[in-house]
């Protein structure tokens, strides 16, 4: 899992106690104690503590930008800028449209220039803005940051770098403008709209389940169950009854049923999951619908901890019986199927993280060892369908068995290099991708794979999360779009010379680091089989803590866009670690 | 990640690393954010060569929901994307509508295979649409899981612009031939179907009744009634009788305090029901938390007319309950006031309630002592559902880890040794073996070898080639003083796990810890043997054999290093420094030390500082002193700046400066 241990701040020992109405917080329990190699442990993992002077002078820098833009927002008179404090346009800089389409605006900055006292600056209190502040770089009398002003229908991006003076505490010297984006929604409403509770309101599954969050559960339910902090859990979609309506299959933790609803002729939901057989309590990370057996409806594949399910869609209605189930060698996670080797059958690559179930269990991270190029992990599986719901494990006659043990979070067929069959794009979390290129068959073998992510350039060494091909440029070939983390404590870490004489670490591990924290990637395809990385100049690597990303054309202009799930863990402690 | 290991091999850098991350793993069971309260992103694509606009909250998609998956679906057949996206946090599951109101066009497939060789459901399928008067077609392939943990709808959506005129449709079918379809207007939801030119509209579906509108979210609880796996023994509590009332039954042991609202209510009506308890044969034994002396809680429950006695729990009890309560659940929040566990009359863990519990429950509770593992894992869930297989049994490992963790080793050792004569633990012998480890090993960091090595011989009854269990009792026997029998474990060890490598570590730490180089040497020696193709056991060999003063033998095994494992750049370094600065002069080699060092150079694209300073090694000791001098010219640049390392290369550079070659004294 995505784990800069830099950035991290450890508010520990603070038994959190929040909205408790009907307990009180035990006054037996005093402070926690830890075993001395755990403090230490949780020594190191505190950024400030760690010694990193960057770290607090961040947070010195970020409080007092906060103060200056609600003051700017208001043009209130501030106390946090130099007497000759100059800076660009920064809330109105001259912008020109770069886009619109229904009803949404973009516009971009055309100049900028640092010329204006802090009185030239155009304040802007309407609309009301949310404000955020992401430090990015902070040197010894600078920062570079990410400013975002968030109202419903309005939003502004922008990077600002800035000077300091070197007192204490500092103040604003100048602010120069690096970028600045705005967009616009025209009328009264936002593209997408939250219709959950008019879908799902009826089942008495969502009131009681779905509306608890993972850490609900996890406090109640035994994590024997398989429960754990990182509550990874996908969802499936396909038509399980033949009526033309797609249903969802939604999968849970440990404890808690997988859950079946099929969609109703008016567009709500109805819970099928004890009906169909498919409401397993077993840990569950991901399921496929498939037409397995050919026959004409969709069964269904399930991963979970440690096992795979395939279950026969029996009758065509969305009862479902389990055909075929097998052991894996990993808690697994995202599937992905094709029929790989052309006989007609479909066939499902299952991704392993976790190797051993101790490991897993003993909480939601794994020790990947080295963090930045591990391959401790547990194996990936290709499961060759056979018919007759057979199915083998063919991963090392085929060749996935190399760069096989990476912690893998996701993978996805594709054939990128259109010569007519598939090859396999896999994310791992801690460090090298691969891509598996079809090397087709011969004398009726099995087709055989080879990894030539290294040769592409498309290893993406960072933290995987997710895999996506599209055609983003519309140049008719396919690009390939990965979910990592972006960790703003990470890149202002590894960006300081303190890094190399803390660490012993020099120039070449900390290229190799530094990549770790960069956000997401955009490969584009050049049309010859290989591909560019081009995240940067198209403004798609700052997705924060990125799990499912994908393309999607949201407005049907015809030019995929792209989405992003994010976050990890959030809990009601308000100092974010 | 500061923390990591560059290699697998630095025994201590890999620990310390490890524990970063149990400490990590133990921060997210402590409830504390992790990159928490993040939004979801929207990146929009501004068309060619336009970098793409962050549109996240202007399109009503910035939840800070701790996202992981989308499964993108045209749900209302209105011809836009929504999507469905499911949360860490509450609401789990979102469905948002697409409320596009557009001018562009789109198209929608459904494809069908033939079955063979095409599967019926031709994942894999690519679909062309030609737009007229664009070179270019727009491309989707069919995909069955993509993204993370997601499948998103069968159904191929296309936005094709505005005005869109669609000249024809190729679908690549899987395996199969491809196939043109013509004739295809925009706007339309179809189906096509392999090897058949018809294409289908898809029927109409009527007005779905969605509706925009709030989640009402239930408020937060920290009311739970947990009922545990079978098999978790209550720890020893210092605790006298309390309330006797029936001996042979169940007892619940609640943790109040006089200053709680909640407790004092409970506490009414418990008193209320003590012929209820009487009857149902639960003894009440009650613990007051408060700091305190006893006086006003007896006075309390003097004022509600209470029956039953309290006595002040001690922390040392609090501890242990809490240590217990965490061991079940994965996100350990501190026991609150009130909470009660309800234990059988053989010491089993029933059941916990936190917050006020009514005693009919409780009751109903108490026949968990007889169920089976099976009966009592369905009452582990609220809900109803289906298992895999069989329960796994419960081990007293987590508890004794919680107490281990909270500083308290002894209490620990105690509870491990009581719940392993509980005659409800279910245990395999693997499980019964890792739990005799743990006391085992608990009992050897401890400094009570003697004791360790009883239970440890005990779990090696039960797993007799046991890697972990021998170890330990190798190490134990040499903390008992008994080195004869220490290495003899340890021989026999190696003998039945040669390749693994912690052995050997074990048993050189113990000889060296012995004064006793000799033997560790031959440990050395006998890890090589063992694993003659390992680079690294011989590397560390080789460190070894400089130390000892045994350069020739070092050099010797640095080249094998080098013909079994080229890419193992450390012992290309190292023997080309040693080949230049070794002060005897038989060992060095010039010429070989300097083109070592040149290959790894450029392999490190002169971005490595230990290479550099080996290349400027080579370089002086050929009296190429100007060479050497700019080379650690080039090293400043990319070096950790004032590290220890810094001194060693400005002591170099003095020398080359002065034109001296370089010797280094460390390999004496």
């Amino acid at each position: 899992m995505k784990i800069a241990v830099i950035g991290i701040i450890a508010v520990l020992a603070a038994p959190v106690w929040g909205q408790v109405t009907e307990t009180s917080q035990n006054p037996g329990l005093g402070r926690r104690q830890y075993e001395e190699s755990l403090a230490d442990a949780y020594e190191r993992i505190d950024p400030t503590k760690d010694g990193w002077e960057s770290e607090a002078r961040s947070s010195e820098y970020q409080g007092i930008l906060e103060i200056f833009l609600n003051d700017l927002l208001h043009q209130q008179e501030t106390r946090t800028i130099a007497p000759d404090f100059k800076s660009a346009q920064l809330l109105k800089p001259e912008t020109a449209v770069v886009f619109q389409n229904s009803g949404l605006t973009v516009r971009r900055i055309s100049v900028s220039a640092i010329d204006a006292p802090y009185s030239k600056l155009t304040p802007r209190s309407k609309p009301k803005f949310k404000t955020k502040i992401k430090m990015t770089s902070v040197g010894k009398a600078t920062s570079n940051s990410l400013v975002t002003l968030k109202s419903p229908l309005l939003q502004i991006n922008a990077h600002w770098n800035c000077t300091w003076t070197d007192t204490s505490p500092p103040i604003l010297k100048s602010i120069a403008l690096k970028y600045f984006e705005e967009v616009e929604q025209s009328g009264t409403s936002q593209l997408l709209s939250d219709v959950t509770a008019s879908a799902f309101e009826k089942n008495p599954s969502y009131h009681s389940q779905l509306l608890r969050s993972a850490d609900h559960w996890r406090s109640r339910i035994p994590r024997d169950f398989g429960l754990d902090s990182a509550a990874n859990h996908g969802l499936a979609l396909g038509d399980v009854n033949g009526d033309d309506l797609e249903d969802l299959y939604l999968c849970q933790q440990g404890g808690l049923p997988n859950l079946l609803f099929l969609q109703n002729p008016d567009g709500t939901l109805t819970d099928f999951s004890a009906e169909s057989q498919t409401n397993w309590l077993d840990y569950c990370a991901a399921a496929l619908f498939l037409d397995l057996d050919n026959d004409g409806d969709q069964d269904l594949v399930i991963s979970q901890d440690f096992k795979i399910l395939f279950m026969d869609n029996v009758d065509g209605k969305g009862h479902f019986e389990l055909a075929f189930g097998r052991s894996t060698k990993a808690q697994s996670f995202s599937l992905t199927s094709a029929d790989f080797d052309q006989d007609g059958f479909l066939d499902v690559y299952i991704c392993g993280y976790n190797p051993s179930k101790s490991t897993a269990r003993a909480g939601a991270l794994a020790e990947p060892v080295p963090f930045h190029d591990a391959n401790n992990g547990g194996q990936n599986i290709l499961w060759r369908n056979i018919g007759d719901w057979t199915f083998e494990d063919v991963t090392t006659q085929t060749g996935l068995d190399q760069d096989n043990t990476r912690f893998s979070f996701a993978a996805s067929w594709e054939d990128y290099d259109q010569d007519g069959d598939l090859d396999l794009y896999l994310a791992n979390d801690f460090g090298r991708n691969c891509l598996y290129q079809n090397q087709g068959t011969t004398d009726g073998k099995l087709p055989f794979f080879v990894n030539i992510a290294g040769p592409l350039g498309v290893e993406d060494s960072a933290a995987g999360m997710s895999t996506n091909w599209g055609d983003f440029n519309r140049d008719g070939w396919m690009d390939l779009y990965v979910s990592n983390m972006f960790s703003s404590a990470g890149s202002r870490i590894t960006s300081q010379q303190r890094f190399l004489k803390e660490l012993d670490r020099d120039e070449e591990t900390r290229g190799t680091f530094r990549r770790m924290a960069r956000g997401n990637t955009l490969f584009a395809a050049n049309g010859k089989g290989g591909f560019s990385d081009v995240s940067t100049q198209t403004n798609t690597t700052m997705a924060r803590w990125c799990w499912g990303s994908t393309f999607a054309d949201l407005n049907n202009d015809g030019w995929l866009d792209i989405l992003g799930a994010n976050g990890f863990i959030t809990a009601e402690d308000t100092s974010d670690l | 990640m500061s923390q990591s290991p560059l290699d697998s091999q630095g025994t201590n850098g890999l620990i310390s690393y490890r524990q970063g991350w149990q400490a990590l793993n133990r921060l997210l069971h402590e409830n504390k954010s992790f990159s928490g309260r993040e939004t979801n992103n929207a990146f929009l694509n501004c068309g060619k060569d336009t970098p793409f606009a962050d549109v996240s909250t202007a399109i009503g998609w910035d939840f800070a929901d701790d996202a992981r998956a989308i499964g993108l679906i045209d749900y209302d057949h209105d011809g836009d994307l929504d999507l469905f996206v499911t949360n860490r946090t509450a609401p789990r599951v979102r469905l948002l509508q697409n409320n596009l109101k557009s001018k562009s066009d789109f198209l929608s497939l459904h494809l069908t295979g033939n079955g063979k060789p095409t599967p019926r459901d031709p994942i894999g399928a690519r679909v062309e649409v030609h737009l007229k008067d664009q070179p270019i077609p727009h491309l989707r392939t069919l995909h069955a899981g993509q993204s993370f943990l997601a499948q998103s709808s069968r159904w191929l959506h296309f936005g094709l612009g505005k005005k869109a005129v669609i000249e024809k449709v190729i679908v690549r079918w899987p395996g199969a031939k491809s196939q043109t379809f013509t004739g295809i207007k925009a706007n339309q939801h179809l189906y096509l179907t392999q090897g058949s030119t018809a294409v289908t509209p898809r029927q109409g579906r009527q007005e779905t009744a969605l509706k925009p509108g709030p989640h009402p979210l239930p408020e937060k609880t920290s009311i739970a009634r947990i009922i545990p796996p079978a098999g978790h023994a209550i720890p020893t509590l210092p605790i006298s009788e309390v309330q006797p009332v029936n001996h042979s039954g169940t007892t619940l042991i609640a943790l109040w305090s006089r200053t709680c609202p909640h407790c004092q209510e409970k506490l009414r009506t418990w008193s209320g029901e003590a012929e209820k308890f009487k009857t149902s044969g639960i003894k009440l034994a009650l613990l007051c938390t408060d700091q305190e002396p006893l006086d006003e809680a007896d006075a309390f429950l003097k004022s509600i007319k209470s029956h039953f006695l309290t006595q002040k729990a001690a922390p040392e009890a609090v501890e242990l309950l809490d240590a217990l309560h965490a061991s079940i659940i994965d996100l350990w929040i501190p026991i609150p006031v009130p909470t009660s566990f309800l234990v059988s009359n053989e010491g089993q863990l029933l059941a916990i309630y936190r917050g006020p519990a009514s005693l009919d429950q409780i009751i109903t509770d108490t026949k968990l002592a007889s169920a089976t593992a099976e009966e009592r894992r369905l009452a582990g869930t609220p809900f109803s559902g289906r298992w895999t297989g069989k329960p796994t049994p419960s081990s007293p490992q987590r508890t004794a880890q919680q107490l281990v963790q909270r500083g308290l080793p002894d209490l620990a050792i105690n509870y491990l040794r009581s719940a392993l004569t509980k005659p409800f633990l279910q245990s395999d012998k693997f499980t019964q073996s890792d739990n005799l480890l743990l006391l085992g090993q608990l009992l050897g960091q401890q400094e009570r070898p003697a004791e360790a090595l009883t239970h440890l011989e005990a779990a090696h009854q039960l797993l007799p080639n046991d890697i972990r269990i021998l170890r330990l009792i190798a190490t134990a026997y040499a903390d008992t003083g008994n080195l004869a029998e220490s290495y003899a474990t340890f021989d026999s060890t190696m003998k039945l796990h040669p390749q693994n490598l912690d052995i050997y570590d074990d048993a050189i730490g113990i000889a060296l810890k012995a004064k006793d180089p000799t033997q560790a040497l031959n440990y050395r020696k006998k890890s090589v043997t063992n694993n003659p193709r390992n680079p690294i056991l011989r590397y560390r060999l080789v460190l070894f054999q400089l130390k000892k003063g045994q350069p020739a033998d070092a050099v010797a095994n640095c080249k094998t290093i080098l013909g079994t494992s080229p890419k193992f750049l450390e012992a290309a370094n190292l023997l080309s420094r040693i080949l230049s600065t070794h002060p005897n002069e038989k060992i060095r080699s010039p010429e070989e030390s300097f083109a070592l060092a040149s290959r790894l150079c450029q392999l490190s694209k002169n971005r490595n500082a230990s290479h550099l300073l080996t290349l400027a090694y080579a370089q002086a000791n050929l009296a190429k002193f100007e060479d050497a001098t700019k080379t650690l010219g080039l090293l400043t640049k990319v070096a950790p700046p004032d590290s220890t390392f810094t001194k060693e290369v400005n002591a170099a550079l003095e020398k080359t400066k002065a034109n001296q070659v370089i010797r280094n004294s460390y390999w004496q």
